[in-house]
């Protein structure tokens, strides 16, 4: 296990998109995968250099895992992989499921030194799956690709993307997780990009309900479970006591886990299939090419990457969380909702409590070093359209706003409800919070509910 | 589909709408059964089939609803979430099945059938008294509503193993032969016992919430818990055991009870500072004028000034009809479209235009029910007390016209789950959240 802050030298896992080509038509394709190769991907000897640029991490050596689009599209997967396993890489890989995924192709992959096959399950019937993965029959080929994988006692992972079409199924899948045998379930949060929909995405509440579910589950199963683009599950276990974080006694996870969180450019590196380097496949900023560049000083080195692993330079809740060295948040989720990769995660709902640490403000070449000014008459004609539904009163006329502080960028809200029992307690606070975000200018924003000192009716204007 | 894998902080949504469509369909069915019974009604109480109608009423709309209302208001009136939804779910199936049976046998006049209709109601208030005393046995402070709720399930309690008593002595005779002083005080328990200390106690927390007033405080909180925590008890073991004085002294500490209630009340409504009332705290402030004319005529009662099956069950309806079931259809016209509201539309709030609750409802059903409930309730009045049948069933039709405006009114808003299913892309999350959020 990694001590936390490993990742500046090494990143905790290599994924290379081996092709973009893919038979299956996934609603949800971060790749925006095609069924031809492009042909441009890396070559073979191009590949064999980036696994050379994969040991040259140093040892431990990370972990690397060939990706896709389908990498069985690849004849050559099975030459990479065995040059991979030579070179003593723990190599894993994510096949589609697909027919071509057959228990000789399996074997051979075996025999080559495959450590772990990772293959993705979104639903726990046919018909969510095959719905999800846009091809009828996927949901058969997976299941197909699981037995194969018993049979041939190769330890294997689920994939399972989490958000609105599939959200429902988690529990049935945890029990065929338990079934299965798998040695980790792996829950990747969708983040919209490529073919997402960001309104499949689901809410930070409904992430940390999730989370909080998966934290009970990994703690009594067999499997692990690990999530990818929701690193806030380390806080969720770490607010939890740790208990899911312990080995427990069944399948041995063959592949080490990080004991912190791995997310975009700290701890994950992710090679496209043009040799692009990026910080992970959700966060498809490059930072270099491996055709051009060397892989090592492009992790190491490039300000992408820095920067994604400065938790000093995080914005919003992240930048001041308590948890931030071992979580740091979705930086793809926040690139993909706010543009920025340093703004605070919004799929997070955890409300820090370390007081805010003022930066600098950064000067951007070619652009303005002046922030245009938010003043508290913008964010009180705002907050003028939360309304409470049952009172039709905005909450400045209920006078449930206790206080407004301004700062370069970010605005925090002391507010109140009419009485701390009040269901609309979320609602509101993310009533005003959407409110006063849609201010020009406004980075982010911090809405925090007291009741004390309680409302009462003479706060209401007017 | 586990339901509690993703514990929510959120108040449930369907979970107590189940409840208040149950309840109003119970109470469409009461008022109907008011014009159909008006024969039986003319004459004695003690008849089968008013019993039957009185259960319908007692468990099928007022138990029923506040069973849901509690599953939706302890956690807001107490800050508590409920101990178990699934648990709650399972009590609504069994009490639906137990209201049923019972009902269905005391039209027939079966009371084997009876016996076995009132264990499973009674069944499913011991699961409700369990859930909801699981859900406030932590609660911070024991404020005046967490003491009249926690009184109220006792009240609950005590009415069902007395009814069931009262049941079971049909079949197999065990109790005193004296009848009457006996259903007298089921009666008295269940109205004083059980409804009563639960619209007070909630109310003493809601009402300020939706009137926009201070919370009350002052004499009448002692007033109101004392008057109902001594006055009941003393009541109902005064009628069982027809001891006057202490049937008196239960009634006055009741009457204190009531007068400390309509204090707060007048109070709230005087200085409330939202502007202008909607149709359900109409309803809620019109039937506290129903309580005065009950209160006198429980007292004549008491001091053996009134007497009289007719003027009994004009008694029953002041209280009943009036009070009771005017103020439960204002606060389902108050808590039905919240629930609908929340459900379909509070994820959408701030990320695109919502609409308010006002515009959920139907001013025009609220309002036809509002005038046909009031005025049906007090032309039953008048009809009962007289013991003609030809007003009593006029009577009945305008309330079944009310009731049928009051579903009207409920069905407005609960239409958008409807409508909101019926257009969702993602039909599966919607499966998820009912049974997440239900």
């Amino acid at each position: 296990m990694r001590p936390t802050g490993a990742f500046d030298q090494s990143p905790f896992i290599v994924i290379w998109e081996t092709t973009r080509a893919c038979a299956l038509a996934c609603v949800h394709c971060r790749a925006d995968a095609m069924p031809r190769r492009h042909p441009e991907e890396l070559t073979t000897d191009e590949g064999k250099a980036l696994i050379d640029r994969v040991t040259a991490f140093g040892d431990p050596p990370p972990l690397l895992v060939f990706t896709g689009g389908d990498p069985l599209r690849r004849q050559d997967i099975e030459i990479l992989v065995a040059y991979g396993a030579s070179r003593g890489l723990t190599v894993s890989m994510t096949p589609s499921g697909t027919a071509a995924v057959t228990q000789a192709r399996l074997c051979a992959l075996k025999k080559a030194g495959l450590a772990r096959l990772a293959v993705s399950l979104d639903g726990a019937s046919p018909d969510v799956h095959d719905a999800f993965r846009g091809v009828r029959g996927s949901h058969r080929w997976t299941m197909r690709i699981v037995d194969h994988a018993r049979n041939l006692g190769l330890p294997l992972q689920i994939n399972t993307t989490v958000c609105r079409r599939t959200v429902a199924d988690l529990p049935l899948l945890a029990r065929q997780m338990h079934d299965f045998g798998v040695v980790l379930w792996a829950l990747f949060f969708l983040i919209p990009v490529g073919r997402a929909q960001a309104d499949q995405a689901l809410p930070s509440d409904e992430i940390e309900r999730v989370l909080e579910w998966a934290a009970e589950t990994a703690g009594h199963s067999p499997f692990g479970i690990k999530t990818t683009e929701a690193p806030h599950y380390h806080r969720v276990l770490a607010q939890r006591g740790g208990q899911a974080l312990r080995r427990r006694p069944g399948r041995p996870d063959l592949i080490g886990r990080a004991g912190r969180a791995v997310t975009d450019g700290n701890g994950f590196v992710f090679v496209d299939h043009l040799g692009n380097i990026c910080p992970s496949g959700f966060l498809p900023m490059t930072a270099g090419n491996v055709r051009t560049d060397d892989l090592v000083a492009v992790y190491r080195d490039a300000p992408l990457f820095r920067d994604l692993r400065d938790p000093s330079r995080l914005g919003g809740r992240c930048g001041r969380c308590e948890y931030r060295d071992r979580c740091g948040g979705s930086r793809a989720r926040a690139w993909a909702v706010t543009g920025d990769a340093l703004a605070e995660d919004p799929g997070c709902a955890w409300k820090p409590a370390m007081p805010r640490i003022e930066l600098p403000v950064p000067v951007i070449a070619g652009a303005s070093d002046v922030t245009a000014e938010i003043s508290v008459e913008q964010v009180t004609q705002a907050l003028r359209d939360v309304i409470d539904p049952e009172l039709g009163m905005s909450v400045v006329e209920l006078g449930l706003i206790y206080g407004i502080d301004v700062t370069a960028g970010g605005v925090s809200i002391t507010m109140t409800l009419t009485a701390a029992g009040c269901p609309l307690h979320e609602v509101m606070a993310d009533w005003v919070r959407e409110a006063v975000a849609k201010i020009p200018s406004v980075e982010h924003v911090d809405v925090r509910v007291t009741f004390d000192p309680p409302w009462t009716p003479d706060r209401i204007q007017g | 589909m586990t339901v509690t894998a993703f514990p929510s902080r959120r108040p449930f949504t369907l979970l107590p709408l189940r409840y208040f469509v149950a309840a109003a369909v119970a109470y469409i069915g009461a008022a109907a059964g008011v014009a159909w019974l008006a024969p039986e009604l003319s004459g004695h109480y003690y008849h089968p089939r008013i019993l039957a109608l009185t259960h319908v009423l007692a468990l099928g709309w007022i138990t029923m609803t506040i069973m849901g209302a509690s599953y939706q208001l302890v956690p807001v009136a107490l800050e508590r979430p409920v101990w178990s939804e699934r648990l709650a779910r399972w009590q609504f199936v069994i009490f639906v099945i137990g209201v049923l049976g019972m009902v269905s046998h005391f039209f027939i006049g079966e009371w084997s059938g009876l016996v076995w209709g009132a264990g499973v109601v009674g069944l499913a208030c011991g699961l409700h008294v369990l859930n909801v005393v699981l859900s406030i046995r932590d609660v911070s402070r024991w404020h005046f509503t967490a003491r009249l709720v926690v009184t109220a399930l006792a009240g609950l309690v005590l009415t069902v193993l007395f009814g069931f008593a009262l049941g079971v002595d049909k079949v197999w005779k065990f109790m005193p032969p004296t009848l009457f002083p006996s259903l007298h005080a089921h009666v008295h328990l269940a109205l004083l016992g059980w409804v009563a200390p639960m619209i007070i106690g909630v109310g003493a927390r809601v009402y300020p919430m939706f009137l926009l007033a201070r919370e009350p405080d002052g004499w009448p909180e002692g007033a109101q818990f004392f008057g109902i925590v001594v006055g009941v008890p003393a009541v109902v073991t005064g009628l069982m055991l027809d001891v006057v004085v202490v049937t008196v002294a239960g009634a006055l500490a009741v009457s204190a009870a009531i007068v400390g209630h309509l204090v707060w009340l007048a109070d709230m409504a005087r200085t409330r500072k939202r502007p202008e009332l909607d149709w359900g705290l109409r309803f809620v402030l019109t039937a506290a004028a129903f309580l005065p004319p009950a209160v006198v005529m429980g007292l004549g009662f008491a001091l053996d000034v009134v007497e009289g099956p007719r003027l009994g069950l004009a008694y029953a309806v002041l209280v009943i009809g009036g009070w009771v079931s005017l103020t439960i259809v204002g606060m389902t016209l108050k808590i039905v479209p919240f629930l609908v509201w929340y459900r379909v539309y509070a994820p959408l709030a701030g990320r695109e235009p919502v609409p308010s609750l006002t515009d959920l409802s139907s001013p025009w059903a609220e309002r036809a029910a509002y005038v046909l409930l009031t005025a049906g309730t007090l032309a039953l009045v008048v009809a009962t007390a007289a013991g003609n049948a030809g007003w009593i069933r006029v009577s009945g039709l305008v309330l079944t016209g009310g009731a049928v405006a009051f579903g009207v009114a409920i069905g407005a808003p609960l239409s958008r789950l409807i409508r909101r299913t019926a257009v969702a892309p993602n039909g599966r999350l919607l499966i998820f959240e009912r049974k997440r959020s239900a």
